[in-house]
């Protein structure tokens, strides 16, 4: 990897793709280093765009600051790398804290940026992640970095992933340990330590945003990237159906697809910056690359919607402590299914009942193969007519 | 840092084991770095200019002690003299720095500035000499050897929070620049000889 001494700190980074080409641009999150993009890099360029990937200050085989580094400097040094490049503009896509760095350079630089996407990233710090932050500084500062990738890597990727890698996984963690210097990590650290929310400034960036957001991500959660759905003006924000946190890692194929289909909706001027909220398919080939949301997509579990009227057969009723029996209450006849008003999304594989008539029913348009919603169709037998769970009185 | 540098010599030790040969290679460049930080560390604990961080060297002082006592004892030292003959050169430009700085005229000679360069050097030797990763990962997790160079390399990571913590807030008269240069310069010199080092054992 060449890389380019800017001021005193030397930089690591990696360019691909014709001069002249639309650039995408890719910052690292903490642990990582530009060679995991490298997938993402040869997949872009290959679809015509020039792809800078690049190591942070702190990381890799760039400069390693002992003193410590402020989150300007992070963006200040992306800008000076592009000015070096002579790159004038970029679409600047960034993964966790790197994603915290994307957005500054586009709150601080809105000229230099075209158009942006934050994953698995936040602008201020729920408590959960603000202890998660200190678990893992505690971590670093006391029992070493490969605490750090131990924690990390279950919150990173799913358990099938871990599963495919499982015989190289040894030797990935010792290239990540020497990648990376704890003391430099631990710098990064600080800088989470010492973050300054900035949810209130988000409205400063005004080009064209995509937020994509692992659907069982919960190093950042969804309510992180729902602060930026609604403060970002020309925003949409994507859930990434069963991916963890480094999504980017575990579906490489699917993130290039997004991101190039975002990247040529901006360039041919068809964005439309909603604040909508998408589904992307789970196949990577589907014609249909998202679905609009339904339902409420900050909750993990289904909760009926209005229109979605159950029968009695589908609660569990139990009398409460002490209370009289539930008796059973007039039966509904379940309805029969229509078809759903509009193309929908679930952000699970599927959803069934315990009915044996359940019928599957296939949307019209459905967000990928295996993107489906099943629906009771009529209830086999009749609800109980005593109490479904009956409990001893008390006393 | 050439990653590749790690991989020989990784390969070297799954090939021969930890022998003699090899432990007394490892144990020489690790004792080394640890006297060199325990020198200064002892020269300077008692300065008053130092101030209330005094107790973490105090602790570091004698945590390095200890690393040095274990390594020493566990290791099976080999017999033969080339290895520490070939040693000295490798380590030659570490133990130099120290003389330069603080062995002559003595403790008083030691200045702000210097003590600040003493901290940068040990910064340098506990983050940037890492020998876990050369460890093969056959070796068994319970060989005493391989178990001291793991005890001893987390420690490092614990220790190094003194080093970090003052070299941010003493020598506040030295501009950011030339505190970062002095920072810089130990490490290009701890980095350089752990590199020689990788190869020599890489040779074993």
């Amino acid at each position: 990897m060449p890389y380019i001494k800017i001021g005193r700190s030397r930089v690591n980074y990696g360019l691909m793709g014709e001069e002249g080409r639309e650039v995408i641009v890719f910052i690292n999150g903490l642990t990582q280093t530009n060679t995991l993009w490298t997938t993402h890099q040869e997949g872009l360029s290959r679809q015509g765009y020039r792809v800078l990937t690049y190591d942070t200050l702190g990381q890799g085989q760039s400069s390693k600051p002992v003193l410590g580094i402020r989150m300007d400097d992070h963006a200040d040094l992306l800008l000076k790398l592009l000015d070096a490049l002579e790159i004038k503009q970029c679409h600047l896509c960034g993964i966790s804290f790197g994603g915290v760095v994307a957005m500054h350079v586009a709150m601080k630089y809105p000229e230099r940026v075209k158009s942006l996407v934050p994953m698995s990233t936040f602008a201020e710090m729920p408590g959960q992640l603000e202890q998660l932050g200190r678990g893992f500084y505690m971590a670093i500062t006391q029992a070493g970095f490969p605490l750090i990738q131990t924690l990390l890597l279950p919150m990173n990727v799913s358990s099938n992933w871990i599963e495919q890698v499982r015989n190289t996984l040894p030797e990935s963690m010792r290239r990540g340990y020497l990648y990376n210097d704890p003391y430099a990590i631990q710098n990064l650290m600080e800088s989470y330590v010492n973050f300054q929310p900035f949810a209130q400034d988000l409205n400063k960036i005004r080009c064209p945003t995509l937020i994509l957001n692992g659907e069982f991500d919960y190093l950042t959660p969804r309510i992180c990237h729902e602060t930026l759905r609604q403060n970002i003006q020309s925003s949409r924000l994507m859930i990434v159906p069963h991916a963890f946190h480094a999504f980017t890692l575990e579906y490489p194929e699917l993130t290039v697809r997004i991101i190039e289909a975002f990247v040529r909706n901006v360039l041919a001027g068809q964005w439309q910056g909603d604040k909508t909220v998408w589904v992307a398919s789970e196949d990577a080939h589907s014609e249909v690359l998202a679905t609009r949301s339904v339902g409420d997509h900050m909750r993990a579990v289904f909760v009926r919607l209005p229109e979605e009227d159950l029968s009695v057969a589908d609660e569990w009723r139990v009398s409460l402590p002490g209370a009289e029996p539930v008796e059973a209450v007039q039966v509904k006849p379940a309805r029969k299914p229509t078809a759903p008003k509009k193309p929908v999304a679930v952000a699970v594989k599927e959803v069934t009942t315990t009915k044996p008539a359940a019928k599957k029913i296939e949307k019209p348009v459905s967000a990928g193969k295996s993107i489906k919603k099943t629906v009771a169709e009529k209830p086999v037998k009749a609800p109980p007519k005593k109490p479904v769970n009956k409990l001893p009185r008390k006393g | 840092m050439p990653l590749e540098l790690y991989d020989v010599a990784r390969d070297t030790l799954r090939r021969t084991g930890l022998t003699p040969v090899a432990q007394s290679k490892i144990s020489l460049m690790i004792t080394t770095a640890k006297n060199i930080n325990a020198l200064f560390l002892g020269a300077v604990e008692f300065l008053p200019f130092v101030g209330p961080e005094q107790q973490l060297l105090h602790a570091q002082y004698f945590q390095e002690m200890e690393s040095i006592l274990l390594l020493s004892k566990v290791t099976r030292w080999t017999q033969d003299p080339r290895v520490y003959m070939e040693s000295m050169p490798i380590l030659a430009p570490i133990w130099k720095e120290w003389r330069l700085r603080y062995s002559m005229p003595g403790v008083s000679a030691i200045d702000p500035k210097g003590f600040y360069q003493g901290l940068a050097l040990g910064h340098a030797l506990l983050s940037k000499i890492r020998i876990v990763p050369v460890i093969p990962p056959e070796i068994d997790l319970a060989d005493p050897y391989a178990l001291a160079l793991r005890r001893i390399e987390q420690d490092n990571g614990r220790m190094i929070q003194s080093q970090i913590t003052l070299l941010r807030t003493t020598a506040p008269s030295m501009l950011e620049e030339e505190r970062d240069s002095l920072i810089e310069e130990k490490q290009e010199l701890v980095n350089d000889t752990f590199n020689k080092f990788l190869q020599w054992l890489a040779k074993s």
